[in-house]
């Protein structure tokens, strides 16, 4: 029993190096790469850019369920963008609260029978749509509930241009977001299928209007958790990634898609969550199947602020929702992808090391852990080998957190006081007492949810950007 | 020598002569308002001092009673005509609202409309006394503007570095400029300075520059409409278009010339 146990933490304990190692190497490829980016985006003259004729259009789709609340709000801001062509629709889900009657009421918006809905994608039954011609750019759609993919593939339907932005209802977008994308876009019209945003932790800053005015950091300690921990997972992960076309997931709070290949890859899948994970494996799969040459970009300065959970429950139930969104995802194409040639990167690269150490890592993690603990009550005398355990996991992570500090203090900078660097700092180091934890308890809940066949999406309760 | 001496000759001028004066020789500007009231005393005209003051954040404020005429005289320091308009109306609904109100209000602004403020003024009290005007209406003095007058530009711009660096060069050109940063803000301006033009851009906060423009042109129709200058980005013949459509005299795309900008207002309010 001691040997095994001594076996397994062992295990372990080279599983630890592995990954970590394999995120330090994302980092530094992530480091290597923001300086073209911050040279690009120096050069690149945004504003004038911003009323060109030559920009190519967007529709931003706004799926809304229960938003009352923020809805008008965030609406007003996605019609202040500065964007040359652009629509929203905004895709009333079902939802059991006012969010239609708002809508329409604030934007004096009425029934029209002339947008007609192209029905390329299946979807629960449209009830109508609206518009104002005092607001040409503005559509809104009312169906009946069918989850939030269900209303993508109608705000698709729908949708007039050839780009698509997906945003969540709860999210606000920078003014310029949109221009930054279009650019990284129109880099590689040809190749570009999808292109991501970064998504950063809106609470504690001073909203005005639908818009960001005053950065801050979040006062709320678990708010604070999830802004490094966004931070690092972005600025230090997804450009890495990006950079070697290894993206598997484009955040569905802020992501640009061509249209024509979202549809030909059979448009959203709804039914479960990670629906934003989904589709961005379907358009890896389908471009290499056909063997075109195509890239899933990042651009890490295009942002979107969001409302970040600011209580156990909550944020238990989103973790819990992810684990059960990328556990799907992973057993539906994780069989036919992994391992196999054809699928390059994606199934050389990214799919294994998602199913080894991303999916599987509570698993891996926490059985070490308690087999080294194991370990260490069979024998007091072999107590450094659990301590070396936990110094690698903080190592390892905090010096990936600086790293990605370092590359969110040289490119971005938007917090700019020392003190909010310093607590930063501080956090990237506390996450490893406790949060980190429950964060890998969460997903293994997640994963029992899922075997229970639990396919709801849980409770994300809003509060008004006025506070 | 005459003329100045008519000036003096009534008694609402004489009270107010060394302000006037004042006014005149540091060439400040001033907005004066011309009420017909009845039972008016001193008690109630400090009333109604007391009360500006507090509302609308005033604290050059005169006031005069002239019981012969019943005409109550307000200057207020600092106050261009737009802005006048806008104090004009607080006054007319304290008025109002103590059934004081027995005559039209008329309302003037120097330098704007005149090179002399006693000259204006007095000029205000003939046609009351000549009984022009409707009772409870608020009249602009018709005196001609004076060639010196200053136009006043109402500058709307998310962009405050535009704003602030156009508000610096058009002082200096000698308009008086208002600024506004959304949609909103910029309607609640113009309501208040009436300007008489609005550089506007079209991408903005909570009303965008369409629903500007159109709230502007629908707002009033008859006897003010100001120039509006559309100053953006957007580049889209769609955009110019829709912004002709809507009435705007002229489009400038950004990136822009000051001196272009200057000299197509200047043409424009000439």
């Amino acid at each position: 029993m001691k040997d095994f146990f001594q076996a397994y933490g062992i295990f372990a304990i080279y599983y630890v190096i592995v990954i970590e190692t394999l995120y330090l190497t994302i980092l530094s490829l992530s480091i290597k790469n923001i300086f073209s980016i911050i040279k690009s985006s120096m050069y690149s003259r945004f504003q004038s850019l911003s009323g060109s004729e030559y920009v190519p259009q967007i529709s931003i789709l706004v799926p809304a369920y229960n938003e009352e609340l923020t809805i008008i709000e965030n609406v007003r801001s996605l019609l202040a963008l500065d964007y040359p062509k652009y629509e929203v629709v905004v895709i009333n889900d079902g939802s059991k609260d006012e969010t239609l009657q708002v809508m329409l009421n604030e934007f004096q918006l009425t029934r029209t029978e002339h947008a007609k809905s192209s029905g390329v994608l299946g979807t629960s039954k449209v009830r109508g749509v609206y518009y104002n011609p005092q607001y040409p750019n503005l559509y809104m759609i009312d169906k009946e509930n069918g989850g939030k993919a269900d209303s993508l593939n109608a705000g698709i339907n729908l949708s007039h241009y050839p780009l698509i932005a997906s945003i969540d209802a709860d999210s606000l977008l920078e003014k310029d977001a949109l221009i930054r994308i279009a650019k990284v876009y129109m880099e590689n019209p040809d190749e570009t299928v999808a292109i991501g945003g970064i998504v950063r932790i809106a609470n504690g800053c001073e909203i005005e209007d639908g818009m960001v005015k005053k950065v801050n950091l979040p006062n709320k300690i678990l708010p604070m958790f999830q802004c490094v921990e966004y931070l690092k997972a972005f600025l230090g992960g997804r450009i890495g990634w990006s950079s070697i076309n290894g993206l598997i997931i484009v955040s569905g709070a802020f992501g640009v898609f061509r249209k024509d290949f979202v549809v030909q890859a059979g448009g959203y899948r709804g039914g479960y969550p990670g629906e934003d994970m989904n589709i961005i494996i379907k358009l890896h799969k389908y471009m290499l199947e056909k063997k075109l040459p195509y890239r899933v970009a990042f651009c890490p300065d295009a942002v979107c602020w969001t409302q970040a959970p600011d209580t156990l429950k909550i944020l238990g139930s989103q973790r819990r929702r992810w684990g059960r969104g990328n556990l799907k995802n992973m057993l539906e194409y994780g069989f036919h992808i992994v391992g196999r040639p054809k699928y390059k990167v994606m199934g050389l690269i990214t799919f294994p090391y998602n199913i080894i150490f991303e999916t599987l890592n509570p698993y891996f993690r926490f059985t070490g852990f308690l087999a080294l603990l194991g370990y260490t009550v069979l024998d007091m005398t072999q107590w450094r080998i659990l301590v070396i355990y936990a110094l690698l996991n903080l190592l390892f992570g905090v010096l990936l957190g600086i790293g990605s500090l370092f590359i969110e203090e040289l490119a971005f900078k938007r917090y700019t006081r020392v003190r909010d660097n310093l607590k930063m700092l501080a956090f990237l180091f506390f996450m490893f007492l406790g949060y980190q934890q429950l964060g890998v308890i969460w997903r293994f809940l997640g994963h029992i949810e899922f075997m229970r066949n639990n396919n709801t999406w849980g409770t994300m309760t809003r509060t008004s950007w006025k506070t | 020598m005459s003329q100045i001496a008519k000036a003096y000759s009534f008694p609402l001028c004489q009270a107010f002569e060394h302000v006037l004066t004042f006014y005149e020789s540091s060439q400040l500007p001033c907005g004066i308002i011309l009420a017909v009231t009845n039972g008016s005393n001193e008690e109630k005209v400090q009333n109604l001092k007391m009360s500006l003051a507090k509302a609308e954040g005033l604290t050059d404020i005169h006031c005069f009673y002239d019981k012969q005429s019943s005409m109550l005289g307000i200057l207020l320091g600092d106050q261009m005509l737009g802005n006048t308009h806008f104090h004009s109306l607080f006054i007319k609904e304290h008025l109002h609202a103590r059934h004081m109100l027995a005559g039209p209000v008329f309302i003037a602004s120097f330098p704007e409309q005149g090179e002399s403020a006693a000259q204006i003024l007095s000029g205000m009290v003939q046609e009351i006394t000549a009984g022009k005007g409707i009772t409870g209406d608020i009249h602009i003095y018709g005196g001609k503007r004076s060639s010196k007058a200053k136009k006043s530009l109402l500058l709307v711009s998310q962009d405050e570095t535009v704003n602030e660096f156009l508000r610096i060069y058009l002082q200096r050109k000698g308009y008086c400029i208002y600024l506004a940063e959304n949609g909103r803000e910029a309607l609640e301006q113009y309501q208040r300075c009436l300007p008489d033009a609005v550089i506007t851009d079209l991408n903005l906060a909570i009303e965008d520059g369409y629903q500007l423009i159109s709230k502007i042109k629908n707002g009033n129709a008859a006897e003010y409409s100001p120039k509006i200058v559309v100053l953006t980005h957007k580049r889209l013949e769609d955009d110019k278009k829709r912004s002709f459509e809507l009435g705007v005299s002229d489009y400038i795309g950004k990136p822009f010339s000051p001196v272009d900008l200057e000299a197509r207002v200047r043409s424009l309010l000439s």
